[in-house]
Order: C-alpha cells, then sequence, then structure tokens
C-alpha cells in the first residue's frame, strides 16, 4: 500500500516535471513579447499561477478547518495544515515576485495599493495560522483556535480578488478566475498562461500530498511515544493503594450538573 | 540505485539540469525573447534592460519550491526512521515483559 503510494507520488512528480518543462519552454521559447511591458511581461506565466495556487490552498484549508471544527477528526486538521504552509510558501513567491515586476513597470517596490495590501492582510493572516500552531500549547485546543482562524481568513479571498474592480488599483485587470477579461492576452499568451497555472495547480497537489504524509507521520511518532509512556511507566494496579485507586475512580466519573 | 533514482530531489535535481541545455540552445539560435527584442526595438524600447528582474524572479520562484520540497522529503525520511526505531523498541520492549 505504503509502496504504492510512493509509486504515485514518484509518477505524479515526474509529469510535473514534464509539465514545468513544456511550461518554460512556451515562457521562453514560443510566446511572443508583449510589446509595451517588454520582456519582463513574461513574469506574468509565474506571477499569476503563484497567486492562483496561493488562493486555492486558502480555499483548502478554509474548507478542511471548517470540517475540523464540525467533525474533530485529525485527518480535516492535518489537511488544513498541509495546505496552510503550502499556500503560504506561494503567497511569499507570489509577493516577492510581484515586488519584482512592479520595480520596472511602477518603479516601486511595493506600494499600498488595495490589491496588494489586501493580498499582504491575506498572507498575514495565515502567516497567524501557521504561528499560532507552532507556538500555542499543543492539543485540540489551539488546532480549534488555529481553525477559527484560517475560516476568518478566508473572507479575504473574495475581496482580493474583487479588489482592482471595487477600487482604482495600479494593478491590472483580472485575467484568471469567474471575473476574468483576457481579452489583452493573445491567444499563445492565453494557452501559455494556461498550461503554466496546470503546472503549477500540479505541484501544488504534490506539495499538499508530501506534507500531508510528514503530518501523519509527526502524529504516528507522537502517539508511539505516548503509548511508549503508558508502558513503561504506567503502575500495575496491584501497586496502587487502594486509596489512591478510589480517588481515581472518583476522578474518571463524569461531574454531575 | 532506484531508491536514489526515485528521490524528489534526484529528480528536481534533473529538472534544474535539464534547463541549462534549453537555456544554452535558447541562446544560440537567438530566440523569441532576442527576436521580439528587435521588433519592439524599432519602437524605442529596450525590452532586455528588464531581463535581470526576469532572471530573479524565475530563480527566486524555483529555488523556493525546490528549497521547500527538499525540506520536507528529508523530514519524511527522518520520520520514517524514527517511526522505525519506535516500533522496534515497542515490541522489544512487549516481548520482554511476556518472555
Amino acid at each position: 500500500m505504503v509502496e504504492s503510494i510512493g509509486t504515485k507520488r514518484t509518477v505524479w512528480l515526474f509529469a510535473t516535471a514534464v509539465l514545468v518543462l513544456v511550461t518554460m519552454w512556451m515562457i521562453f521559447e514560443w510566446v511572443p513579447t508583449e510589446r509595451n511591458l517588454g520582456v519582463v511581461q513574461r513574469a506574468l506565466y509565474v506571477h499569476v499561477p503563484l497567486a492562483w495556487i496561493s488562493m486555492v490552498a486558502v480555499g483548502v484549508v478554509a474548507a478542511a478547518s471548517l470540517m475540523y471544527l464540525i467533525t474533530g477528526k485529525r485527518r480535516w486538521d492535518s489537511i488544513a495544515l498541509a495546505s496552510a504552509e503550502t499556500g503560504v510558501l506561494a503567497g511569499t513567491l507570489m509577493l516577492v515576485t510581484g515586488a519584482i515586476w512592479a520595480k520596472p513597470i511602477w518603479n516601486v517596490w511595493w506600494t499600498w495599493d488595495a490589491k496588494l495590501t489586501t493580498t499582504a492582510i491575506l498572507w498575514f493572516f495565515y502567516v497567524a495560522y501557521l504561528m499560532l500552531r507552532a507556538f500555542a500549547p499543543p492539543g485540540n485546543q489551539a488546532y480549534r483556535m488555529a481553525a477559527v482562524v484560517a475560516v476568518l481568513g478566508a473572507v479575504d479571498v473574495p475581496i482580493v480578488y474583487y479588489a482592482a474592480d471595487l477600487w482604482r488599483t495600479a494593478h491590472p485587470e483580472l485575467i484568471i478566475g469567474p471575473a476574468a477579461d483576457s481579452s489583452g492576452l493573445t491567444s499563445e499568451m492565453g494557452l501559455t498562461l494556461l498550461v503554466s497555472v496546470v503546472a503549477f495547480t500540479s505541484l501544488y497537489i504534490y506539495m499538499l500530498v508530501d506534507r500531508y504524509r510528514v503530518r501523519q507521520s509527526e502524529l504516528e511518532i507522537s502517539d508511539l511515544k505516548r503509548e511508549m509512556r503508558n508502558y513503561l511507566y504506567a503502575p500495575s494496579t496491584s501497586d496502587v493503594p487502594a486509596t489512591a485507586q478510589s480517588l481515581r475512580a472518583a476522578a474518571a466519573e463524569p461531574i454531575g450538573d | 540505485m532506484k531508491r536514489i533514482l526515485t528521490r524528489p530531489l534526484t529528480i528536481l535535481i534533473a529538472i534544474v539540469a535539464s534547463f541549462v541545455p534549453a537555456g544554452v540552445a535558447t541562446a544560440a539560435s537567438a530566440g523569441p525573447i532576442f527576436r521580439a527584442a528587435q521588433v519592439v526595438g524599432q519602437d524605442n524600447t529596450n525590452t532586455e534592460t528588464n531581463l535581470d528582474f526576469l532572471f530573479a524572479i524565475y530563480i527566486i520562484t524555483w529555488a523556493g519550491f525546490f528549497t521547500y520540497i527538499f525540506i520536507v522529503s528529508r523530514r519524511q525520511r527522518t520520520m520514517e526512521r524514527e517511526i522505525e526505531g519506535l516500533k522496534q523498541l515497542l515490541s522489544q520492549r512487549q516481548s520482554a515483559e511476556k518472555g
């Protein structure tokens, strides 16, 4: 079973690698250079897919966190954590690549534009989610608090998406998603962007599964250590004095109203 | 050998390595970036001036992904070893207790 999952992961990674290579060939060899922005416009084929996967990741974190709050199952929490980490990575890269792209085009690295500011807020939300999990005492309470942060953070996603329509911003209009207007792109540009989005989504899925497996292993280790501790240090019933036994029994009883 | 070849890091290194000949071939044949630069150059716009920004964007993106995948796969290997060790220790204790 584990062997089969490992093989599937390798095949998936290989397919992703091929897709990434095709994308890189399209970006640097096939797609025409945009006339006004010049060669740096090719940043679009990385920047937009990064934005796309960070939004997908946020959606997955919110949905999995909601399921965790409803069901209390650890599996959902693991999915949320894996997606949050991958999403923060993609979000960080999106912000960095955006800043580098902004410098030659807007002549500034950063501006407090509505789109950029709401994106930064979203990024801080999920960094806070990861920090809460890392520094709060481990346990269901911390995971539940983090899940609430994740669900609240997702409210910012539509605001980020529609920011360019809602406010006057320096950021270009939407070219991906339900409200997109991709008329500014030629068919080659549109196709390259589509292939790039597929490649990055495939990479996101690979990283999500990889991180999920690590989380499951972490949980397995903590279960094994608990089992070991119980096994090594729990005194046998015969060693415990009668008073202590009765105290334990009393403590085990549910507290009435 | 098979284990090394199927490791994510090996595959990723292979991807990076495969970019090198592609890059050399592109530069040698003066690919569309350079041809387009000539076309746009007629409009008095030098598109090549921002190549360093483009280079930085792609390098940072792929370095970020590769580093993350490397860290996660290394952590997974460490965890697998730890799980194996703990399971062995637990079964040894249990068999010693029974014996």
